[in-house]
């Protein structure tokens, strides 16, 4: 992400004006693990840095490192909350924000971060997850039934026309809610939620394809039976990795692809126990449960006429 | 629908075969020369296939005229050797498919078949209803841009009503408008990409209104995803413990149009039909067609509906119940 001169220079005089260079090196370091300022910016330890020297080294380091929001945000954090139990006013902050708005992103209060506007772009991590950091999320897989069979058994056009039909369901169920497609390999993948209420986000999402494929089915499919997936839900502390092989080593990621893969039948989606007891009881009461074990209970959910 | 073809071809069975294990397709081979006498041969209304393979470079012309000339089939050509040098022709002379050698490589699809009959526009044979209720239309179009008030215009009318009533009276007043505007929010969003109005509004729900074409109700459509959503819809939006049950009701008819708000002098017929139906006829949590309506049922939904008797003189349809 490119920060524009201009607001690394607003920035710079926000923190200049805010700290002296001893409490804005305990800011960096925050981030940045042993952050050193005399090594940074050569100035020998005998010496007095420049305040605004010291402010603008940490602030094109934070450029480089990809953590300028991240330190905003830590910067907000201070402004409203204090520092070790000091009341700091960062100068500039409302300006430096409005900045980052212009550049597509949104403050995110609940999550306390800086994430991207969706309607301006939409990339896996929401512009805001970082690299081996630890995040609650939830999880939808989903998975095409039979997909060995349809391939072998209709022309590549119409399958690849059928399998992106999908795709665009999924795309606007998920996208709505702030989802993002991890994984997509044409007859399924995983789609990752972050904020809000990201278990109900997943749910409903989930819901959505089902009650879209029921349409779909009855008028637009181009197969000559229905097109049937099996969907999943679950939701756990995942390590966030750009790896998709490292990634699919999660824990909650193998066993959201267990429940999808034994628990959930076709043109159904099955929601883990975990997740379905963060719901109202009037949602939780709408869907059907299924016994695991002797201590486990999913949900499930699909639409099926009477006969 | 019932599909003849005409063809000595040994492979014509293989190319078909697909086709007779469909349901909605009645197969006939016929030999090529009993083309001449399709007319007494095939029912009206069917689509014919000529595999123009089977015949002499003598016959073929002939053969072509007579099939230009049909006025109560639709009819396609086979041409597994790619005989014939101007396909355009065939399609000006009122052809609706041709198969060429690469197509006929492979079975044919019933999507195939289904986009020939769309591409001529077929009504189902049997369909009278539609037909005969088609003169009384007095069409509003897909917009309002032709709609003036004080004039008479059939229209597609959606009912809509809360069930549960009670427990939402008991959340109290302000969530009790808070849930109200949400809903009619919502319904304003789902409906207006077909240029829906929310024409009534009362307590707990109300009429919609959507201008009509003559061809076909996707209005139908929405009422269906609005059916399907209601869960989805309750959980995303109202931000309380309770999920919306709601009826709704779809019937296509004529009233004279007065902007919302000024429809508390409009007397109709078709507007007291609705409110009953909804009202009175439609149970909780149900999703109900008239006659009407239903013959403009979206295909590939009908068999979703059953019929639910009769109510004030005419038949109403229902969607199948959700186990």
């Amino acid at each position: 992400m490119k920060i524009k001169s201009n607001l690394i220079n607003l920035a710079t005089r926000a923190l200049a004006e805010s700290a002296n260079v001893q409490t804005m090196t305990h800011f960096a370091n925050e981030l940045i693990y042993d952050y050193d300022i005399y090594k940074r910016t050569g100035f020998r330890e005998s010496m007095a840095i420049p305040n605004r020297d010291a402010a603008s080294q940490i602030v094109n380091d934070m450029v480089s490192a990809g953590l300028f929001n991240h330190f905003i945000t830590l910067l907000i954090r201070i402004h409203t909350e204090g520092y070790q139990g000091h009341k700091t006013q960062i100068a500039h902050l409302k300006e430096i924000i409005k900045e980052i708005q212009d550049m597509g992103f949104i403050y995110d209060q609940h999550n306390k971060m800086f994430v991207e506007d969706p309607d301006v772009r939409r990339t896996r991590n929401w512009g805001g997850l970082l690299q081996g950091h630890e995040y609650f999320l939830s999880f939808l897989r989903l998975d095409i039934v039979g997909n060995s069979k349809l391939v072998r058994k209709y022309p590549e056009n119409i399958i690849k026309a059928t399998y992106d039909d999908l795709r665009i369901m999924v795309q606007d169920a998920i996208e709505k809610r702030n989802g993002r497609i991890w994984n997509w390999e044409g007859d399924g993948g995983m789609v990752a939620f972050y904020f809000a209420n990201k278990n109900l986000s997943a749910t409903l999402s989930g819901m959505e394809v089902i009650n879209e494929l029921f349409i779909y089915n009855k008028m637009k499919c181009r197969l000559d039976e229905p097109l049937q997936v099996r969907i999943a839900v679950h939701s756990g502390i995942c390590d966030y990795t750009e790896d998709m092989e490292e990634l699919m080593k999660n824990d909650v990621i193998k066993q959201t692809i267990e429940i999808e893969a034994k628990h959930t039948q076709p043109n159904s989606l099955t929601i883990s126990s975990s997740v379905c007891s963060s719901f109202e009881s009037a949602l939780y009461n709408c869907f059907t449960l299924i016994p695991v074990d002797a201590r486990t209970k999913y949900c499930t959910y699909q639409i099926k006429l009477e006969q | 629908m019932n599909l003849y073809i005409f063809s000595n071809s040994k492979n014509i069975e293989k190319f078909f075969e697909k086709i007779k294990k469909s349901k909605d397709y009645t197969l006939n081979i016929l030999p090529a020369k009993d083309i001449k006498s399709v007319e007494k041969k095939a029912k009206p209304a069917s689509l014919i296939y000529a595999d123009i393979s089977s015949y002499t470079e003598t016959e073929r012309p002939k053969i072509l005229r007579q099939l230009y000339k049909l006025n109560d089939f639709t009819f396609g050509i086979i041409d597994p050797k790619n005989t014939i040098k101007d396909t355009a022709e065939l399609f000006h002379n009122g052809a609706s498919d041709y198969i060429g050698r690469d197509l006929f490589k492979d079975p044919l699809m019933t999507k195939r078949l289904k986009s020939v009959l769309d591409f001529k526009k077929i009504e189902v044979a049997d369909d009278k209803y539609k037909k005969k209720i088609a003169t009384e239309f007095i069409i509003s179009g897909t917009d309002w841009s032709s709609v003036k008030a004080g004039k008479e215009y059939t229209f597609t009318f959606m009912f809509i009503e809360l069930d549960n009533r009670k427990e939402i009276k008991e959340l109290g007043t302000d969530h009790f408008k808070k849930i109200m505007a949400t809903f009619e929010s919502y319904i304003k969003h789902i409906i207006a990409p077909l240029n829906g109005k929310v024409w009534m509004w009362m307590d707990f729900g109300g009429l919609v209104l959507f201008p009509f074409d003559g061809i076909k109700c996707d209005a139908i459509l929405t009422a269906l995803r609005l059916f399907l959503n209601s869960k989805i819809l309750s959980a995303e939006h109202l931000h309380v413990d309770l999920l919306l049950s709601y009826r709704i009701a779809v019937h296509i008819g004529n009233t004279a149009y007065k902007s919302r708000g000024q429809t508390g002098t409009l007397i109709s017929d078709t507007i007291n039909s609705i409110f009953h139906l909804g009202q009175k006829f439609a149970e909780p949590g149900t999703f109900h067609l008239t006659d009407e309506a239903f013959a403009f049922t979206p295909e590939g939904l009908e068999d979703c509906f059953i019929p639910a008797g009769e109510y004030e003189g005419r038949n109403i349809m229902k969607f199948k119940t959700i186990l």
